[in-house]
């Protein structure tokens, strides 16, 4: 069994702080994401867990074992990058074998290895042949063999599939989170694509600016998500945020703008102490109508077709609100539309802390 | 400026990159190249820039053949994934470059840079170095200075591959509006279906060098021209079943391994068009329906074999004995792997497909 602890662990570069306090627990057999974009720290993460980076503060465990002054050989961890190479003059038996002959696995134990690693991923005939001859996904896959062929306490990936086309990524998403489950193995994945991460993990980490943001499931951090952040970097497209007044109108507490109104009255005590918040909503939870029951109403500034429906986008103050209307609604640049914002289906959050209120 | 291809090819040694492509884009259009990497995308673009010679067929601007002059003459706008600007300049000094190459007054550059800043939301930032912008600013930068000299078509190769998935999104919108304002005719190569639609009403897909389909977002969703359209349309891709007709009595049962279905409201299309009986069927996977219980009498019993949540929507991976069917449903039905369910597809949606020739006989019988 293997399950990674990372514990308090912090890493500067010159004046980067590259990891500020970053703790996560990795279970067994599962399946995890660490999942954040460009310089959040994932793969100062992923280096410091293989121990290629060595931490300012804090340790890495690997089953309870502290890994610090464990040289990167000895964890037996086994990694694959975005950039695959292959050797050219290799073909896919020798390709898949390399790690076997560096570690001396005797010549019968390498053949039958090879051999089911090559059933698992379906590259029988890749076997003998050399790299020039694959397509994108065989590459992948044969990468893919070189790594899970050694029987490591921990699989590394960092970002594997995102120097593939939009098609070949997805057939290789569920590919792999079937292989990892049949594998029954430990995985750590790091990704900067929201949706690869909330499609194969198990659990998942969110890193910004070397913080980590929230440890959940992945259907948590799309519905319950703990700040501004989370609440943003999940789902497509995006939250839109609102800056709004807190108003008591006669009973009723109200978050206002100057074009909008929402009764909160049913989050009204967690709102006590605020006279203004931020308000998240969803584009798909946007009502957006034709004007007719004299709601506030807005012009389309910018419409974009994303298959199955529109995306409107609305001016409101100084900020910006996202609607979904359906591919085929009749809508123009210009249109004037009537917005309703349904209070079940809004997160406030606090405007200094970014954290959420309710 | 109209730009028309006409039978365009290229050769590389014995390699055909782009085949006999031939496409019309209206003046101010913005159009999508769109395909799998290695299909002639870029190839193509480079022969509109002058950057490669065609081996057979022709390219014009408006009436007039232009295989024979400079690039530099074409007068052609491009950006790259790989942002090409002056990393020790400022944003303003950046844009203003071609205006101040050209020798145009200074009055006249400040209007202009500030007018291209301001439709591609960069006012802001004009003082800045760029070399403490993100990288959407920067492509962003490296669009102004190109649109700043005025290209009479504007070809923009995955302009955004580079970015990371919020900022791509950003940039994206950015870029719609401007078009939206400025109105020049525009080719966007990308291997990203959602990029395609979202920017260009027309999209033109591409495989190994030659155009499988060209028309509207819409048209190509519902109605792919061939299997590899249909496999790489949708998101996730539509399922692609392969395997035979039988007829039965007076109804047409669809074959594939042990999987039938009842393919019977078909029937005049399949008599008129299918020349053997060797059919594909594609269907989108939202179009897929599952439910607990069996809903009709030949809905197919299945088992969940991989679950894939996206946000709103999850990606069911459904065993059919061999086949995997890929079902597109909301999040909040509650699925577990190896649960065993039920599944319709439904059967009016379906597009067929002539196996012999992979086209779709929807459209080849008119």
């Amino acid at each position: 069994m293997s399950t990674i602890q990372v514990k308090e662990v912090s890493k500067r570069f010159r004046n980067v702080q590259a990891l500020d306090n970053v703790s996560f627990e990795v279970p067994d057999k599962k399946l995890f994401c660490i999942v954040g974009p460009t310089n959040a720290g994932k793969t100062t993460t992923l280096r410091t867990i293989a121990g290629l980076e060595k931490p300012d503060q804090g340790e890495v465990f690997f089953d309870g074992e502290p890994m610090n002054e464990v040289h990167p050989k000895d964890r037996n961890v086994a990694m694959m990058f975005q950039n695959l190479a292959l050797y050219p003059d290799k073909n896919a038996f020798e390709n898949i074998a390399t790690p076997l002959r560096i570690q001396r696995v005797g010549e019968g134990e390498i053949k039958k290895r090879v051999q089911d690693v090559a059933d698992i991923l379906h590259i029988n005939h890749l076997l003998d042949r050399l790299p020039k001859t694959y397509s994108g996904g065989e590459r992948q896959r044969v990468a893919l063999g070189r790594t899970i062929v050694r029987r490591p306490r921990v699989y590394l990936f960092d970002e594997p599939l995102s120097n593939l086309d939009a098609v070949l990524r997805i057939e290789m998403r569920s590919e792999l989170k079937r292989l990892q489950r049949d594998l029954g193995q430990t995985m750590i994945y790091v990704s900067h694509d929201q949706v690869e991460a909330m499609s194969m993990s198990d659990r998942l980490a969110v890193l910004n600016e070397g913080k980590i943001q929230q440890i959940d499931l992945p259907a948590r951090v799309f519905s319950g998500p703990d700040n501004m952040f989370v609440a943003g970097f999940f789902g497509r497209p995006p939250m839109s945020f609102l800056h709004m007044a807190v108003e008591k109108i006669r009973e009723r507490t109200v978050l206002t703008s100057k074009e909008l109104k929402v009764d909160v009255s049913a989050l009204a005590k967690g709102l006590q102490e605020y006279s203004s918040v931020i308000l998240g909503i969803r584009p798909q939870d946007v009502k957006v109508n034709t004007p007719k029951a004299g709601g506030p109403v807005f012009k389309v500034e910018v419409m974009e077709l994303l298959g199955a429906f529109k995306v409107l986008s609305f001016v409101v103050g100084d900020d910006i609100l996202l609607g979904n209307v359906p591919a085929d609604a009749r809508v123009k640049l210009g249109d004037l539309m009537e917005i309703r914002i349904d209070p079940s289906r809004i997160y406030v959050f606090d405007e200094k802390t970014r954290k959420v209120i309710v | 400026m109209i730009l028309r291809l006409e039978n365009l090819t290229k050769q590389f040694g014995d390699l055909v990159a782009v085949k006999d492509l031939n496409l019309t884009i209206e003046e101010g259009e913005i159009i999508s190249l769109l395909g799998p990497s290695g299909c002639g995308k870029t190839t193509t673009l480079n022969m509109i820039a002058g950057f490669e010679r065609a081996t057979a067929g022709k390219v014009y601007f408006d009436d007039r053949c232009v295989n024979d002059v400079h690039p530099k003459e074409r007068n052609v706008g491009m950006v790259f994934q790989e942002y090409a600007i002056f990393t020790t300049m400022t944003v303003f000094q950046n844009i203003s470059f071609g205006l101040r190459v050209r020798k145009v007054p200074k009055a006249e550059i400040r209007a202009e840079v500030r007018r291209i800043a301001e439709n591609l939301n960069l006012e802001k930032i004009l003082d800045r170095n760029v070399a403490n912008l993100n990288l959407s600013e920067l492509q962003r930068v490296a669009l102004a200075r190109t649109i700043s000299v005025k290209p009479s078509v504007l070809l923009l190769d995955e302009p955004l591959s580079n970015l990371d998935a919020a900022l791509r999104e950003r940039t994206r919108v950015e870029l719609k509006r401007f078009h939206n304002k400025w109105g020049i005719t525009m080719i966007y190569v990308t291997h990203d279906q959602l990029e395609a639609i979202s920017l260009a009403k027309r999209i033109a897909v591409m495989d190994s060098g030659m155009l499988q389909q060209f028309g509207t977002a819409d048209e190509i969703y519902r109605h792919p021209a061939n299997l590899f359209v249909a496999k790489f349309i949708g998101n996730p891709p539509s399922n692609v079943v392969r395997g035979e007709v039988v007829k039965k009595d007076r109804s047409y049962m669809f074959k594939s391994g042990e999987y039938e279905l009842d393919i019977s409201m078909h029937g005049d299309l399949i008599k008129k068009a299918l020349k053997g009986n060797k059919l594909a069927i594609s269907f989108h996977t939202e179009d897929v329906k599952i439910t607990r219980s069996r809903n009709q009498k030949n809905s197919t019993p299945v088992e969940v074999f991989v679950v894939e949540l996206l946000g709103y929507d999850q990606i069911i991976d459904l065993k059919v004995d061999d086949l995997i069917i890929r079902a597109l449903v909301p999040s909040s039905m509650e699925v577990k792997v190896d649960e065993r369910l039920f599944m319709d597809i439904p059967v009016d949606k379906i597009n067929l497909f002539d196996l012999e020739t992979e086209k779709n006989i929807f459209l080849t019988a008119g």
